[in-house]
């Protein structure tokens, strides 16, 4: 078995023993105090651990890219926005696994997850700046454009129905202000993988095709994650939260996949 | 050292760069990069020359994909595969 399927084998089967908890609450099988004490910290251990790892992944491929390849300040760009991810959900390991308390919302976490969400974007369009100067066919700049653009407008249409019930809910402004602001951002974050998702496809088959697969299917998840959480909490369907939890898990796991997947390309 | 068939040649590049690019991309960009570059690929033999010029088109690009250090790797290897081949 070649490195790059031994990474995959040991992603995918962390990924499914950390989700394992959660998907047996959602068919109805807590498993009592015990049940909730793993959740707490298989949940928050696990997706703290893929998202450092998903950090340091990014990190050392920036570092590894040598100095004038566009791709290098694209990963380092990335590596400070997926850092201030786990940074984030450091600070919500703390609350709940350490201090054993509900973790507040809006809390510290939100002041390292919200500005991570610029830097993403930025390393994305940097990534599709550098893949476009590369000579290889990957398509025209109008078809990336149309492309961008259709994502957008499938965004917004999804964003009004999503957000409405949120912003109709009564909240406090800074907690109706995340509620909105995360949703908004990872569809924001999505017209950029949808674009990268559509080069990337061309390269499948190869070591490229995975890194891009894992950070892009990293990233629709989170999208998902994110504004089921904010649907689920304004609804009143909190008994639904472990999808939430299930797909974050899943995409930190696909994120880490992908950074790490780059690093060990370039070695 | 003969000439190789240009045909052949494009094999070897697309075969040791589809671990990296996949299949279609590789031959995509061949294929693509022959057409930049005016070789004609159907039942001609390629020079030296133009599988330089092909091989350093290929390595600029390689660079956004694997880093510098990894891409001449990869294009030196293509280089001693194409002498094995003709030799």
């Amino acid at each position: 078995m070649s490195r790059s399927r031994r990474t995959d084998a040991s992603f995918l089967v962390a990924a499914l023993v950390a989700i394992t908890p959660f998907v047996l609450q959602l068919a109805g099988l807590s498993g009592g105090a015990v049940g909730e004490e793993l959740r707490l910290y298989v949940g928050n251990l696990s997706k703290l651990l893929f998202l450092i790892l998903a950090a340091f992944g990014a990190a050392r491929s920036a570092a590894s890219f040598e100095s004038g390849n566009p791709m290098r300040s694209a990963w380092l760009i990335l590596a400070v926005g997926l850092a201030g991810f786990a940074a984030g959900e450091g600070a919500l390991v703390v609350y709940q696994a350490v201090l054993h308390l509900e973790s507040p919302f809006p809390s510290v976490a939100d002041l390292f997850f919200v500005p991570s969400y610029p830097l993403l974007l930025a390393g994305l369009v940097r990534a599709i700046r550098a893949y476009g100067e590369s000579g290889y066919p990957i398509g025209s700049p109008r078809e990336r454009a149309l492309t961008g653009g259709a994502t957008a407008v499938l965004a917004a249409l999804v964003a009004y129905p999503t957000l409405r019930p949120i912003v109709a809910a009564p909240a406090p402004a800074l907690e109706m202000f995340l509620n909105v602001a995360y949703p908004v951002l990872d569809l924001a974050l999505l017209v950029p993988v949808v674009i990268l998702l559509r080069i990337a496809v061309r390269f499948r088959g190869g070591e490229v095709w995975k890194v891009w697969a894992g950070l892009l299917v990293g990233f629709l998840l989170s999208c998902a994650a994110d504004v089921l959480f904010a649907y689920f909490t304004s609804s009143g369907h909190e008994s639904l939260d472990p999808l939430s939890d299930v797909l974050f898990i899943l995409s930190y796991a696909a994120l880490a996949r992908g950074a790490l997947g780059q690093y060990q390309l370039l070695r | 050292m003969g000439l190789a068939k240009t045909k052949d040649a494009l094999d070897t590049i697309v075969g040791m760069l589809s671990p990296y690019l996949g299949e279609t991309m590789a031959r995509a960009a061949a294929l693509a990069h022959c057409q930049k570059l005016g070789i004609v690929v159907e039942g001609t033999e390629i020079t030296t020359d133009q599988i330089d010029a092909l091989l350093r088109r290929f390595g600029q690009g390689l660079n956004i994909f694997i880093g510098r250090e990894k891409s001449a790797a990869v294009v030196g290897e293509i280089h001693a595969a194409m002498a094995r081949a003709v030799s």
